[in-house]
């Protein structure tokens, strides 16, 4: 996969990396006929950057350059750009950019969407793109009222002038602004200053979404679109050997029927047409070498290698002498292995991708994660030059992480190259979905732990084994070094300890892995907080409390501390009751969270409530980020109960929501947030949520119950949902 | 290929299809109706939700054949404004993430209300069945409930 370097490039730690310096505005700010984007009615204006429009009632247009994923980032990147300008949040439209080089995230030098970075990675940027708008507005507005434009400052859409008690609406002054040249370096509001940045807005895109009307890539509409419904080998790396066109071609609604290398479409006048003809369309694949892959026998392998790893095993960090400190324990060492499974994204809307090759050009419609990548990739498969592709992005039915992956896109422009002049949408079915993801690799984490005479950590060999991410993406990549997708969250966190020893048995798979939402974090939570519960009880201590002794940092500790207060972690719970407590420092935000529950003998789990604290460093949007809260933990809660993705014989065994489970509304805990503004740097919220979940509840289980999970789903392990 | 007439949003429709092609991609493909959406195709998820005779109804396994002579109604079709009671709550408690599933969350709502002006917990807990990825439950919830309250005292 081609974008494993630029997933890698976005790994880089964020302090090595400075937004874009002042210089480089102009680029920004510059009028671009910008290609793509989600195509507001073409308009002539007069003040049109690539970020931003004043249209003639003065409406302003804004464009985000990131995918709309659910985590609310059109809203933010408005609120940075209307603060700034001072525009009216009521007389804004928010769309998506184009694909391009001008829409880089500065923290990461891509336009892609993941690793929580929308939010902080544009912040000055945006920032900046509105406020030289803003200083081109007052210079304009300041020589109309014949003042000095030192007097005058935007607001609600109008350029003031309080002195005098004048204004002039944006629509008046968007030809004079535009003659105005464009400043380096335009003065940022003073906090003080800002009315949206801090305030949970409303956000633009619901009332759209509320009403069904919101653009995602599987509602594309082109006049003479046609409809594909796509099969690949249900053995992964399998190839197409032979395909009975005509078997399918006179059925009703049928166009046409497109072998690819490794799958077969069929193009009919709609999806359940295609889909239809699919269904009995003769096909024979070469299923290739993973047809005997079983992952249950690989679970079982890498839990014998993680015993004996012999050659292969990676450093990933060491502290003073673990062997000796565990050899002197004794039979008092405490020693486990955890499991964690594949897992499949399932947004919620299928792979979907629309495109139009004609005469050397394509046109794609997608909600994709990496517009860029995409763009490139499509390119590449059709053998012409990135600049002849547009990228219209639309809404995306969820992400987390499956639409960083370019390989719907490619199948789409593809087929469509394949019928020159007629556009073409493809649709996955579930089932595809399900069985043709880039899954969470599956881990097992073997421990083994010494405490000292304070119930403290003397020693802590944690060896992990499993998959990277980043060879399966690029084989070679990693020249032997360890892969931070596999161990973060393992051997950075905050826990005092003498001595300490992180490895990696590198395992790698026939089976696509890829990015799920929090990477590592989603395994590594589970495993570390569940290990951190384990030893507090070995030391007999209450298991919050003993996080608070033996946490280093003191902002993850003040986090804890509030989560202590506001989940009543001390008061008394009756019989059957539990609470659980987990913490995770992930992609620059740190998040504690309680889990209530009650527990039946007969193993019925009721999620009663669950408490959380983030500390993101800045609020930009406060609502947002108890929905991103919510969503992760929704989504964490969901793997822990039910998630599991078998192979066998080399293909996926699920197929649907019928065996692969969401948690539904009468499952749902109420989920209480806390936000705290400790002022450090601003950190991501779109992941954070999810990595405490799962911990939070299996240590509540322990806590009510005495069983220890060290294996997920649970649902393996005869838990029901109450 | 049949023709149909399908009543939809108050409106008569004629379509050609197969007796046996779902509502949903009647709606989708024939219409262009894309409002209601498209998440598993076997009655697993609700994002297809719409109503059939005035009951929430999965519309990716409703054939064609067995909607005619019924009332239809679509997320398009349910206020001419996006102002209806349940949009209202929904807009309010800022409910959804991707927004997705909630067409067909929302038309569930509908639904839930038309029959039971004043849920309980209980009671949304039982009707409400749709999935959603993004984890937005406990919002329609909330949500549901303040709908309950701005029809009542509509
Ligand atoms: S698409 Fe109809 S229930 Fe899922
Ligand atoms: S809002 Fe995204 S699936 Fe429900």
């Amino acid at each position: 996969m081609e974008n494993a370097a630029d997933y890698a490039l976005t790994l880089t730690r964020r302090s090595m990396l400075k937004a874009a310096g002042a210089g480089t505005l102009l680029a920004f700010a510059l009028p671009v006929r910008a290609r793509g984007g989600n195509g507001f009615a073409p308009e002539q204006s007069a003040l049109q950057t690539a970020y931003l429009r004043i249209e003639a009632d003065g409406t302003v247009a804004i464009l985000t350059p990131d995918a709309e994923l659910g985590q609310g980032i059109l809203t933010t990147h408005a609120m940075y750009i209307a603060d700034e300008m001072g525009a009216d949040w009521s007389r804004l439209k928010v769309g998506f950019s184009g694909a391009g080089e001008i829409y880089t995230n500065p923290q990461k030098n891509l336009q892609a969407t993941g690793r929580s970075m929308g939010a902080t990675g544009y912040f000055d940027l945006l920032r900046r793109v509105g406020a030289a708008a803003r200083v081109q507005l007052v210079t304009a507005g300041a020589q109309k009222l014949g003042v000095p434009a030192s007097e005058c400052d935007t607001r609600d859409s109008k350029v003031v002038h309080a002195a005098s008690d004048r204004a002039l609406d944006f629509a008046e002054l968007v030809e004079a602004a535009s003659n105005v040249p464009v400043p380096d370096d335009p003065p940022l509001r003073d906090d003080a200053d800002l009315r949206y940045i801090g305030r949970s807005m409303p956000r633009q895109d619901v009332p759209a979404m509320v009403r069904g009307e919101a653009e995602y890539a599987v509602d594309v509409q082109r006049p003479g679109m046609k409809v594909a419904a796509i099969r690949a080998c249900p053995v992964f790396g399998g190839r197409v050997r032979s395909v009975e066109r005509d078997a399918v071609i006179g059925m009703p609604g049928v166009y046409e029927v497109i072998a690819l290398a490794d799958a077969v479409a069929v193009v009919a006048d709609s999806w359940w047409e295609a889909s239809r003809a699919l269904t009995e369309l003769p096909v024979e694949f070469d299923e290739g070498d993973a047809a005997d892959f079983e992952s249950d026998a690989m679970m079982d392998t890498l839990v014998a290698q993680l015993a004996q790893p012999g050659e292969q095993v990676l450093e990933a960090g060491r502290d003073g002498d673990v062997d000796s400190a565990l050899a002197a324990a004794g039979d008092r060492v405490l020693d486990a292995v955890y499991k964690a499974p594949y897992l499949a994204h399932a947004t919620m809307e299928p792979m979907s991708c629309a495109a139009l090759v004609e005469n050397g050009r394509c046109e794609v419609w997608s909600g994709t994660q990496s517009p860029m990548q995409s763009r490139d990739a499509a390119a590449r498969a059709l053998g012409i030059d990135a600049a002849d592709v547009t990228m219209h992005r639309t809404f995306s039915g969820g992400g987390f992480g499956r639409r960083w992956q370019t390989d719907f896109v490619v199948q789409a422009v593809s087929i469509a190259r394949e019928i020159p002049g007629v556009p073409v949408k493809l649709i996955w079915s579930r089932e595809e979905d399900i069985r043709h993801d880039f899954y969470r690799p599956a881990y097992a984490l073997r421990f083994r732990a010494a405490l000292d005479d304070d119930g403290g950590i003397n020693a802590l060999h944690l060896r992990v084994g499993g998959a990277s991410i980043l060879e399966a993406m690029r084989p070679g990549m990693l020249g032997g070094r360890v892969d931070p997708t596999v161990i973060a969250g393992l051997n950075d966190h905050s826990y005092r300890m003498a001595n300490s020893h992180v490895e990696w048995v590198p395992h790698p798979t026939p089976v696509p892995i890829g990015v799920w939402r929090a990477v590592s974090h989603s395994q590594n939570g589970f495993f570390l907080e569940s290990i951190i519960d384990e030893i507090a009880h070995a030391a007999g201590v209450d298991p919050l409390e003993w996080r608070l002794r033996h946490l280093q940092d003191s902002r993850i500790r003040a986090v804890l501390e509030k989560l202590a207060e506001v989940s009543g972690w001390d008061g008394p719970l009756g019989d059957g009751r539990g609470r659980g407590v987990a913490l995770t420092d992930s992609y620059g935000s740190i998040v504690a969270q309680v889990a209530q529950v009650s527990v039946s003998a007969e193993r019925q789990l009721k999620l009663e409530r669950f408490y959380c604290v983030v500390d993101c460093g800045r609020a930009i949007h406060p609502d947002n980020i108890r929905a991103q809260m919510e969503g992760g933990i929704l989504y964490g809660l969901t793997a822990m109960m039910h998630g599991a993705i078998d192979v066998r014989g080399g293909s996926v065994q699920q197929q649907n929501f019928n065996d692969y489970r969401s948690l539904l509304l009468r499952h749902a805990p109420p989920v209480e947030t806390h936000i705290i503004e400790s002022g450090h740097e601003m950190g991501g919220v779109g992941e954070p949520g999810l990595p405490p979940a799962a911990p939070a509840v299996t240590n509540a289980i322990h806590a009510a119950t005495g069983i220890r999970i060290r294996e997920l789903p649970l649902e393996r392990q005869g838990w029901r949902l109450a | 290929m049949q023709k149909y007439t399908l009543k939809i949003n108050g409106e008569s429709r004629e379509v050609e299809a197969d007796p046996r092609m779902p509502l949903l991609w009647v709606l989708r493909d024939r219409l262009g109706m894309t409002g209601s959406k498209f998440g598993c195709g076997q009655g697993l998820c609700g994002a297809c939700t719409v109503h059939v005779d005035g009951r929430a109804t999965r519309a990716c396994v409703l054939p064609v054949s067995a909607a005619q002579g019924r009332d239809v109604r679509t997320i398009e079709g349910l206020s001419a404004d996006g102002d209806h009671p349940v949009q209202q709550a929904w807009i309010a408690a800022q409910v959804p993430q991707c927004g997705y599933c909630q067409s067909g969350m929302i038309m569930a709502a509908v639904a839930l209300l038309e029959r039971n002006p004043a849920p309980s917990d209980a009671d949304i807990d039982e009707a409400m069945t749709n999935i959603c990825r993004c984890g937005t439950y406990d919002r329609v919830r909330q949500a549901v409930h303040d709908a309950a309250r701005r029809q009542a005292s509509a």
